[in-house]
């Protein structure tokens, strides 16, 4: 199982009345970075909870890393890096201050912790904001943020949950080239979406969830290929009769 | 446990409370309505001094002891009655007549007498003792009365610092500690702190929860315990600073 980064067998996700994951299995290999593509309310979330320990299965098997999730959730959790879907940062406290809460929760030693600190501020465009307290920051500007927060302690496999939503168009870039950048680095990155030229220029390989089920699992490539369409849009049209609904 | 991750969430749950306009009035602000709303319904505000009623009891048949009765007498915040003997004034003191007994001893005028003649000679003065009794009951009269009597004392004998030829013990059976203010309202505050400790706690709590953060800490490796114990640390910070300002605020209502 070493060469595999994330494993999920046959997970299952049943809320009271929902099935949000219904049978999903996948591997993504260690160094790759995985997109996990489909509407509101697919599971994609649901998925990624599960994948680094805050949501049991309600069947199924799931790991990181080489560890058990459900066993070996310690071990898990200072492996891997989480930005939530919902941007959550500390408003009362500064950009760096938040940053530094985080290093300090990893258990960073100081010079470590300032170094990475300044460099990732510096890569998300926050360095000029970084002692402003967040509450006056822009949407933008949080999501980046966050971002920041989940690399801080230079995390092995890397969970994203649509890290670019509400960015503009060079924010978005910035962090595309910055995933890039992580992935040449051999970090596994797990990441959800629902732009498509998003999973189409950045994924080694997508899988295609809807209605909890995982429908494709791909390259974008070869997925375009044997859909015999134009690009992943297409690709979900064809699969599910549908269009993923952009929202902003 | 990890200290670095309880001090960074102490820390951080610190600088929230002191920079949110709101918490900080919860903090500052509501002791003193909470104080004022106190003292107004317990009338102990802006009060007038009370009077308090002793017994006197002479055992010297010089004439300065007779002087001294008459300047206890003449103060304005006693009400002196004259006891024939040690009896009835102890009689009187447990059945709440009288918050306290002053027992003149037989040597107080030659003890005066004997200050007069030489005030700096300390050595030459003959020593006297007078003896006050209390009512234990009355928290606000042992702390009220023997100051009261020293300074009377000290007045009668021109003397600005001691030694003095005299001096006031207090001879009843209970232990006169100081009572402080403080020591006054400790319940009443500890309550307060608890109070507003369970209130910070829980209001932190629910927002963190709202806003998704206590989610994220989970991914990280902070334990259950870990985060208990730096909410606990910081309230347990924060909570004396509440009480504290509600202490200013009586001392400064003259509570
Ligand atoms: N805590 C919960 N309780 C009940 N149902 C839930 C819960 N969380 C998610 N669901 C349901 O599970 C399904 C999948 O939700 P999930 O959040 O995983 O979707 P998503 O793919 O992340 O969507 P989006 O793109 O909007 O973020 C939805 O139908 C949702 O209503
Ligand atoms: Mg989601």
């Amino acid at each position: 199982m070493g060469e595999f980064a994330i494993v999920m067998e046959n997970v299952v996700k049943c809320f009271e009345d929902v099935v949000a994951v219904d049978g999903v299995s996948l591997k993504v290999a260690q160094g790759e970075l995985f997109g996990l593509l489909g509407p509101n309310g697919a599971g994609k979330t649901t998925t990624v909870n599960m994948l680094c320990g805050l949501l049991k299965p309600t069947s199924g098997f799931v790991s990181v890393g080489g560890y058990d999730v459900q066993k070996e959730n310690v071990k898990v959790k200072g492996l891997i890096g989480v930005c939530p879907q919902e941007t959550a940062v500390y408003p009362y406290l500064t950009g760096a201050e938040n940053v530094e809460l985080f290093g300090n929760l990893y258990a960073l030693d100081e010079d470590t912790l300032r170094y990475r600190r300044d460099m990732l501020l510096e890569k998300l465009g926050l360095t000029h904001d970084a002692h402003r307290k967040v509450e006056k920051y822009s949407g933008g500007m949080k999501r980046r943020l966050s971002i920041v927060l989940a690399l801080i302690h230079n995390p092995q496999i890397i969970f994203l949950d649509e890290p670019t939503v509400g960015m503009d168009p060079q924010s978005r870039r910035a962090v595309w080239d910055f995933m890039r950048e992580l992935k040449k680095e051999g970090k596994t990155i797990f990441l959800t979406t629902h732009y498509m030229e998003e999973a189409e220029s950045l994924c080694d390989r997508v899988g295609i969830i809807d209605h909890g089920r995982l429908i494709a699992l791909d390259t974008p490539k070869n997925m375009i290929s044997q859909n015999r369409v134009g690009n992943l849009e297409e690709v979900f049209i064809k699969l599910t009769g549908r269009r993923i609904r952009e929202e902003i | 446990m990890n200290f670095q991750r309880i001090n960074a969430l102490t820390k951080k749950e610190l600088k929230k409370t002191f920079r949110e306009p709101a918490i900080l009035f919860v903090i500052f602000l509501f002791p003193l309505v909470f104080v004022l709303t106190f003292g107004a319904s317990f009338g102990g505000l802006g009060g007038s001094q009370p009077v308090y009623n002793i017994g006197v009891v002479n055992m010297d048949s010089g004439g300065l002891s007779q002087a001294f009765i008459e300047a206890l007498s003449n103060t304005t915040l006693l009400n002196v009655h004259v006891y024939a003997d040690n009896q009835t004034a102890q009689n009187d003191l447990s059945q709440g007549k009288i918050q306290a007994a002053i027992i003149i001893p037989a040597d107080f005028s030659q003890s005066l007498a004997s200050y007069y003649a030489a005030p700096n000679k300390p050595s030459s003065w003959v020593n006297a003792t007078v003896l006050l009794y209390l009512d234990k009951g009355s928290v606000v009269a042992t702390q009220a009365v023997p100051p009261i009597i020293q300074n009377v004392l000290a007045a009668f004998l021109n003397q600005k610092a001691p030694p003095s030829p005299v001096n006031v013990q207090i001879a009843s059976l209970i232990e006169t500690k100081p009572v402080s203010a403080f020591e006054f309202m400790a319940p009443g505050m500890f309550t307060f702190a608890s109070i507003f400790l369970i209130m910070m706690v829980a209001q932190s709590f629910t927002q963190d929860r709202e806003n998704g953060m206590l989610k994220r800490i989970r991914t990280t490796p902070i334990t259950p315990a870990e985060f208990m114990a730096s909410q606990v640390l910081a309230y347990m910070l924060i909570a004396p600073n509440s009480s504290g300002a509600c202490f200013r605020c009586c001392l400064f209502a003259g509570l």
